[in-house]
């Protein structure tokens, strides 16, 4: 069998060795930097790796990301042509993301950043009730991910609309499609949530112009990329009073620097990427058979497309 | 008022903070031609024409002025502040709000609490302020055992939420009662049982003789270590005194609290200056008069057709 690499500086490789070994006995398992011969990689498990990775490793035949997003892989210069690039789509991970979501709209919807402040100081003060049905969520990028994160916010008695490429028919959401209706989107939407996947047509996508088509006193909820909110601009909105606040999971360069501004900005929340990270427990059955197929000459499952990149 | 003669019956408002102005033009806007009118602005020959109060914290003794009282209507969840009052007529029924707004409110606020908690959001919110960037850390929400102490309205709301986020939950309630769809157990024994295998505990019951201090060590004691704590029952339900200690031994890991003993949380109260205890200013189920009015006005209509009102309380029970 040929041997399986492991790469990221985020994960634990110990739980990752555990959880495969249990799926396939005979698993090759190295972890990076103690590789061996590069020919003898066949199945690449990777986050973020840096340019250069895969040279050599003439005989790879799969590129997984150990998370939901592939930007990192197609950010390669020498990607391996024939090989497959495979994501992990974890059923518990759309869970966890629309868990991570939900706890943000809550916060906000809640007053939660009057309330924190209002402990620290304490000071027992009272603000108007919320109205729930009047609140519009919406969700930007309807995949596996936002579709999870829109029914559940509309579950819990939430007006969410979510906006994606193509149109989505899903109960008791709003769809809007294509740039025709982003304007028409970002006016109804109070507390906007990007989940979209990193593409050249998303980068950048939420920035002043996008920002200044919010109802005023909107909130941005980021778990999507880093690269696709404007952060500039975001502050330029909070401070001007459009934006009333965000909640950010991602940034464009992380660790987020330590001389930041969103670090001390009191109506930022700052999250260091934990909302939806993938277990190696819960991932680990799709990528044992995904090695598996890959071995046995068969279509894998999960398979990203190199021209569209998601 | 238009409409109304010496023998219309008279609807009698009462409510402490913002007053009862908000609540009787709510109630005339659902219910045009009621005579509703503040209930300590009532005398003489109209305290006779009075047949239903809705109140919160009526001062003692007011519904005793009242002879021909057939509803004491409560504005909110709660009837202790009716039960308390030695005066009451005790032939006359007690009805609790039961208003889906309130039960949306609540939901929302307890499963704010809840995912603050199992996201860690205290800790995160600590290494912001030192600019720290951990590692990747996954969070499983299997892990969570939620167990929901009462089951009226307000408990069976907030069990369908969970179970649409698929975080497991079971009510508990004192005497049997079975809510399709809802797991739930009852009596002594099973809360034991219930509370070795539940991490998150949220307390809404009502507060009677049976439940007051039921927050107590003791209880703490049955969970499993490092579990968490909601009170947005009653102040009364938490034995204050046992709460920091549990959270010191490490039984108790977090608690988010939304009432207290004394409201408003005196200023020198140990509880503002422990991080692990999130204070909130009795806001997790904000009455809403638009909505509630719906309620109030369908239980004048009953009382007055002579039908049993929605949230009749057991007055054997207290709730």
């Amino acid at each position: 069998m040929p041997a399986v690499l492991f790469r990221t500086d985020n994960d634990s490789p110990d739980q990752w060795r555990e959880a495969l070994s249990k799926r396939l006995p005979d698993l090759d398992f190295r972890v990076w930097p103690d590789i061996g011969d590069p020919e003898d990689i066949g199945f690449a498990l990777v986050w973020k790796a840096p340019a250069g990775a895969y040279e050599g490793m003439t005989n790879l035949k799969a590129i997984c990301s150990l998370g939901q997003g592939v930007d990192h892989i197609f950010a390669e210069p020498n990607l391996p042509e024939g090989a497959h690039i495979l994501r992990i789509v974890d059923p518990w991970m759309a869970q966890a993301m629309a868990e991570w979501v939900l706890l943000q709209v809550l916060r906000f919807h809640r007053q939660g950043m009057e309330y924190e402040q209002f402990e620290r100081e304490k000071r027992w003060v009272k603000l108007p009730a919320p109205e729930t049905s009047t609140r519009r969520v919406g969700i930007l990028g309807m995949g596996a991910l936002g579709t999870q994160a829109a029914t559940t916010i509309a579950a819990l008695g939430f007006d969410v609309a979510g906006w994606s490429r193509t149109r989505k028919e899903i109960d008791g959401v709003r769809s809007f499609a294509g740039e025709a209706e982003f304007d028409a989107f970002l006016a109804r939407t109070d507390i906007l949530c990007c989940l979209l996947p990193l593409t050249p047509e998303t980068t950048d996508l939420i920035d002043a112009d996008t920002l200044a088509k919010l109802p005023k006193g909107a909130f941005v909820v980021n778990s999507g990329r880093g690269a696709q909110l404007v952060e500039e601009d975001l502050l330029a909105a909070i401070d001007g009073g459009h934006i009333a606040g965000a909640s950010l999971d991602v940034f464009r360069t992380e660790p987020l620097p330590a001389d930041h501004p969103f670090w001390e900005h009191p109506k930022v929340q700052v999250w260091p990427h934990v909302s939806a990270q993938t277990n190696a427990e819960s991932g680990a059955d799709q990528v044992a058979e995904n090695i598996r197929r890959v071995f046995a000459g068969e279509e894998p499952l999960n398979t990203v497309s190199r021209e569209r990149k998601y | 008022m238009s409409g109304a003669t010496s023998e219309t019956p008279i609807v009698a408002v009462h409510s402490t903070g913002d007053g009862p102005s908000a609540w009787v033009a709510a109630l005339k806007d659902e219910m045009p031609g009621v005579d509703a009118r503040p209930a300590l602005e009532i005398a003489g020959d109209d305290l006779a024409r009075v047949d239903v109060s809705i109140s919160w914290r009526l001062p003692h003794g007011v519904l005793a002025s009242f002879p021909n009282l057939k509803l004491a209507q409560s504005i909110g969840a709660g009837v202790d502040h009716i039960l308390e009052d030695p005066q009451r007529p005790a032939h006359v029924p007690v009805a609790r709000l039961i208003d889906p707004f309130m039960a949306g409110s609540m939901t929302h606020h307890i499963v704010l609490q809840i995912l603050r908690w199992h996201r860690q959001a205290a800790k995160f919110e600590r290494h912001r302020a030192n600019h720290f960037w951990p590692m990747s850390e996954a969070f499983d929400h299997r892990r969570l055992h939620v167990a929901i102490l009462g089951l009226g309205a307000l408990g069976e709301h907030l069990s369908r939420a969970l179970t649409a986020l698929e975080i497991a939950n079971t009510g508990w309630t004192r005497s049997p009662r079975t809510v399709e769809g809802v797991a739930s157990v009852s009596g002594a024994t099973a809360l034991d049982d219930l509370l070795a295998r539940s991490n998150v505990v949220v307390c809404l019951l009502p507060l009677t003789a049976q439940t007051e201090g039921i927050l107590s060590a003791e209880l703490f004691a049955k969970l499993p270590e490092g579990a968490f704590l909601v009170n947005v029952g009653r102040g009364g339900h938490l034995v204050e005194d046992d709460l920091i200690p549990a959270l010191n031994s490490g039984r108790l890991s977090g608690a988010a609290l939304d009432v207290f003993r004394q409201e408003p949380l005196p200023s020198d109260h140990p509880f503002w200056d422990d991080e692990r205890i999130y204070i909130t200013p009795h806001i997790a189920a904000e009455v809403n008069p638009p909505t509630a009015s719906i309620v109030f006005a369908e239980n004048i209509r009953r009382i007055r057709a002579g039908e049993a009102p929605t949230g009749l309380v057991d007055l054997g029970r207290g709730y």
